[in-house]
């Protein structure tokens, strides 16, 4: 069963319609590319995958539960969660602070428990260990103690990832992992992503602009062009796709 | 039948509060801060309409008064607000200078009260003026003035935005300031200007209020309940929705109290500002957005 | 007036107007929950202190065909008496009036909270502050609370002890120290934590799972309700309540000023900046007599504007954005 399944999606923003019946799927430990000129539709139909515009029309599938309209939180919380394009992080916060804050379920959330912290000290012994494990896989470790406004661009991009990987997310969703990031980073970047892959058994769905380093990594594509799927298959076929070439020229 | 002093109430409170609502709304949109020393600017006016009457001239005479020193304290609020701007003060901190404001016209408020009640021996912590108001007939002046004022501002207010090459840049900076400053457009002489004109009418709107209505030093800070949710009705961004919200915020609050004090009784009419919070809050709920904003929903569909 | 007292009575000030910073400094500098209209649930604290107590001990004691407004004084006098050789049924009406006064306080924190946080932060502080505004025109106008603009004397639950003020002062300040306490806790505790990444980016906090809108609620109700105990310790600690004096400039824009000059999101430096702010302001009161001679106004007024120009200096010259605060590090356990 796919982890994700979108049927006949579509949006409107006012008169304009900005998706068309847009269906795209994403199997279990893949990673799937979404691929497609700029205003084609690719952050709005992530922004609705994950609960932050509700779709005029159409399914959502997660895991075979009907997730159409839930709210961000609610679906971060069963496993699908995103990162944003323009990075957002908890700017006066450390870099650890910003994934420590990924604990939704922390016993603290409670008020009452949260004023003694016997009833937390565990969790967030174990919290910070886990988070150490995160900030080693994505490089950050170093920067523990920075203010997240202190990042460079590409730490940034790599804080969105990290901060996912504390959640049990199944599915990520990636705007622009590698957007305006040096080569050997991004590089670095889709590796971890593979490593995450298959270690920690996560599907991807990453919308990217850099098809020379994306399409190595990825399993499936999609291209979007106008709000609607041209394309799709194995990276290596819809490279060479006439659809393809038409909608980047 | 609602009787003449209920129906007048409800006229001059409509007219009035809706070019409140249009400055208020105006100086949202152009600083992008809520001025929340705008009420007790125009209801500072209030004690200069009653300084005329004390000194037996007709109160009207502190219209073109009331024009200047509004204008004035709005001038000066700009100036303030924009050096805070520019310095990248935050929108937080752009509204806590306007409380600074707010603090020292209602502080300068009840010196002015306490000094002429100390001075000329009369009592100004509550007052109205409508004695001194000259009748038409069987009507009280003010409901003229309050209609023929209200209409002939909002006329001007509309001919200078959509007729004159000052409006264009007003409306410019509206839309977006740093593209109208890039085409050319002086901002700061044309907001200069703008807040000026804006806070004259402020003050205009609050000298004719004590010739109908009871006024004290807190009136400000109440009536900014009603200016506040006459924006929140028409719509938060929207100058002639406000001017719509204003009123019928300004005809509620009179006739839903009226209502109301034929099954309670008359002392209803000091709790009348509860009207315009409820509705204020229940259109949050309902039409985030405003009429406004209903309106361009419509008009996309 | 002897030493003692004077000290008490900045302390018992300086703790009540500390409960109302820390309140604000908990939605607004941890959350960023921009409430001007902090006074409302305040108002709730002294209204309910006003009538609650005073017509249960009047009920109690028996007490019929006198109004407690109209013949204030003379009530006052006998349930003095009574209660003087009470202790019971002081710190019974005590605890009940506190009781109400949560319950009471909770429930506008809840109730406002629903319409405030769907507005963008701008007007929010708009609604805030109206709504709080509505709350005041309602509690001066309803005279049979407190008195309309005249004012009542209330019973003060400590008469049973030789030294009444003493014991409310006591009483106020610990209950103020267990209030910071209870805020100190959280903020530090990993809740404190979700809160400022809520203030930092609410998107990004709902999008790792956290219920924003929930937690914000939970934010409004827990400060209301602290705010409207801060409201009933200071009704009881004047021995009086004047409906008029629970005003947006006492209650709101002071604590304001005292969270911008201490830095907001920072406990420590909210609770010096309301000392300060109190010692200056205990300081103009005793001193406004010798200005009082020669002015033809009310020396009162001079207070505001003094705060005015407080604000707009702290807004000139602390301008790296209001409301600084250090970066929350996490010091690592090993």
């Amino acid at each position: 069963m796919s982890i994700l399944q979108v049927q006949n999606l579509s949006k409107f923003f006012g008169k304009f319609q900005v998706l068309k019946n847009v269906s795209i799927s994403v199997d279990p430990e893949q990673i799937v590319l979404l691929i497609g000129p700029n205003g084609s539709g690719k952050t709005t139909l992530i922004n609705c995958i994950a609960g932050t515009y509700k779709p005029d029309s159409g399914t959502i599938l997660f895991n075979g539960k009907n997730v159409t309209g839930w709210q961000p939180y609610k679906l971060a919380r069963i496993g699908l969660a995103r990162t944003f394009q323009i990075p957002a992080p908890f700017k006066k916060l450390s870099v650890l602070e910003n994934l420590l804050a990924a604990s939704y379920d922390h016993p603290a959330m409670n008020i009452r428990k949260a004023l003694f912290s016997n009833f937390w000290k565990e969790y967030e012994n174990s919290l910070i260990n886990r988070a150490e494990k995160v900030l080693r896989l994505t490089g950050l470790y170093d920067k523990y103690d920075s203010p997240a406004n202190e990042l460079s661009g590409g730490q940034l991009k790599l804080l969105e990832l990290a901060r996912l990987l504390m959640l049990d997310v199944k599915l990520l969703l990636l705007d622009e992992p590698i957007g305006g990031v040096n080569p050997t980073l991004a590089y670095t970047i889709f590796e971890s992503i593979v490593k995450i892959k298959s270690e920690m058994k996560r599907s991807f769905l990453i919308i990217e602009h850099r098809l020379d380093i994306a399409m190595k990594y990825a399993d499936y594509v999609y291209a979007l062009a106008e709000g609607q799927i041209i394309c799709e298959g194995l990276p290596e076929k819809v490279l060479k796709s006439e659809e393809l070439y038409a909608i980047y020229l | 039948m609602i009787p003449p002093a209920v129906a007048i109430s409800a006229v001059v409170s409509s007219f009035l509060l809706s070019l409140l609502a249009l400055g208020f709304t105006f100086q949202y949109v152009t600083l992008n801060v809520p001025n929340l020393a705008y009420s007790t600017i125009a209801f500072f006016s209030t004690y200069i309409t009653l300084t005329f009457a004390l000194f037996k001239f007709t109160p009207y005479l502190s219209v073109p008064v009331s024009f200047l020193i509004g204008g004035l304290i709005s001038l000066m609020m700009y100036k303030f607000l924009s050096v805070l701007r520019r310095r990248g003060l935050s929108s937080v901190g752009l509204m806590i200078a306007t409380i600074t404001f707010d603090l020292g016209i209602y502080a300068f408020m009840n010196i002015y009260a306490d000094y002429i009640a100390y001075t000329l021996k009369v009592y100004t912590r509550s007052f109205i003026l409508s004695d001194y108001d000259f009748r038409l007939g069987e009507f009280p002046g003010v409901l003229f003035v309050s209609m023929i004022t209200a209409f002939m501002l909002t006329m001007v207010f509309h001919l200078i935005l959509t007729r004159t090459k000052f409006g264009m840049s007003m409306r410019a900076i509206m839309e977006n300031e740093s593209l109208a400053s890039t085409q050319g457009v002086n901002v700061d002489s044309v907001l200069s200007t703008s807040w000026f004109l804006v806070g004259g009418i402020a003050g205009i709107s609050g000298s004719l209020y004590p010739m109908w209505f009871s006024m004290d030093p807190w009136i400000g800070a109440r009536m900014f309940i009603s200016i506040f949710a006459a924006c929140v009705v028409g719509g938060l961004r929207s100058i002639y929705g406000s001017m719509l919200g204003g009123f019928m915020i300004g005809l509620s609050e009179v006739l839903v109290t009226y209502a109301f004090a034929g099954l309670v009784g008359g002392w209803i009419w000091w709790y009348r500002s509860v009207i315009p919070m409820i509705i204020a809050s229940v259109a949050i709920l309902i039409i985030p957005n405003g009429i406004a904003g209903l309106i361009e929903n419509f008009k996309r569909r | 007036m002897p030493l003692e007292t004077l000290i008490l009575d900045i302390l018992t000030f300086f703790c009540i107007y500390a409960i109302f910073t820390m309140s604000l400094n908990f939605q607004m500098g941890y959350t960023g929950i921009f409430n001007l209209g902090l006074y409302l649930p305040i108002i709730a604290g002294a209204m309910i202190v006003a009538y609650v107590p005073n017509r249960l001990a009047m009920q109690i004691y028996n007490i019929t065909g006198l109004d407690f407004i109209e013949n204030n004084a003379i009530v006052i006098t006998q349930l003095r008496e009574h209660l003087q050789r009470d202790p019971t049924t002081s710190m019974f009406l005590l605890l009940i009036t506190l009781l109400l006064v949560i319950i009471v306080s909770a429930i506008i924190g809840y109730v406002v909270a629903h319409p405030a946080l769907r507005l963008p932060a701008n007007y929010l502080a708009l609604f805030t502050l109206c709504i709080a505004e509505t709350g005041r025109v309602i509690s001066t106008q309803t005279y049979w609370i407190a008195g309309g603009p005249v004012g009542i004397a209330i019973i003060v639950p400590f008469w049973w002890l030789p030294n009444p003020y003493y014991g409310t002062a006591i009483f106020t300040i610990l209950v103020s120290i267990l209030i910071f306490l209870i805020y100190i806790k959280l903020s530090n505790s990993p809740f404190g934590r979700v809160l400022k990444a809520i203030r930092e980016n609410q998107d990004t906090a709902e999008s790792i799972g956290h219920n924003v809108s929930l937690i914000k609620k939970e934010v409004m109700v827990i400060s209301s309700i602290f705010l409207g105990i801060g409201g009933a310790l200071h009704a009881f600690d004047m021995g009086a309540v004047i409906a008029d004096g629970y005003n947006r400039v006492d209650f709101s824009f002071w604590p304001w000023l005292m969270l911008i000059v201490g830095g907001a999101g920072n406990n420590v430096g909210v609770l010096l900046g309301t000392f300060i702010l109190v010692l200056m302001r205990r300081i103009m009161i005793t001193s406004k007599h010798y200005f009082a001679s020669f002015l033809p106004f009310d020396v009162i007024w001079l207070e505001p504007i003094l705060l005015s120009i407080m604000l707009a200096l702290t807004l000139i010259y602390r301008s790296e954005g209001i409301l600084p605060e250090k970066v929350t590090k996490k010091k690592k356990t090993e």
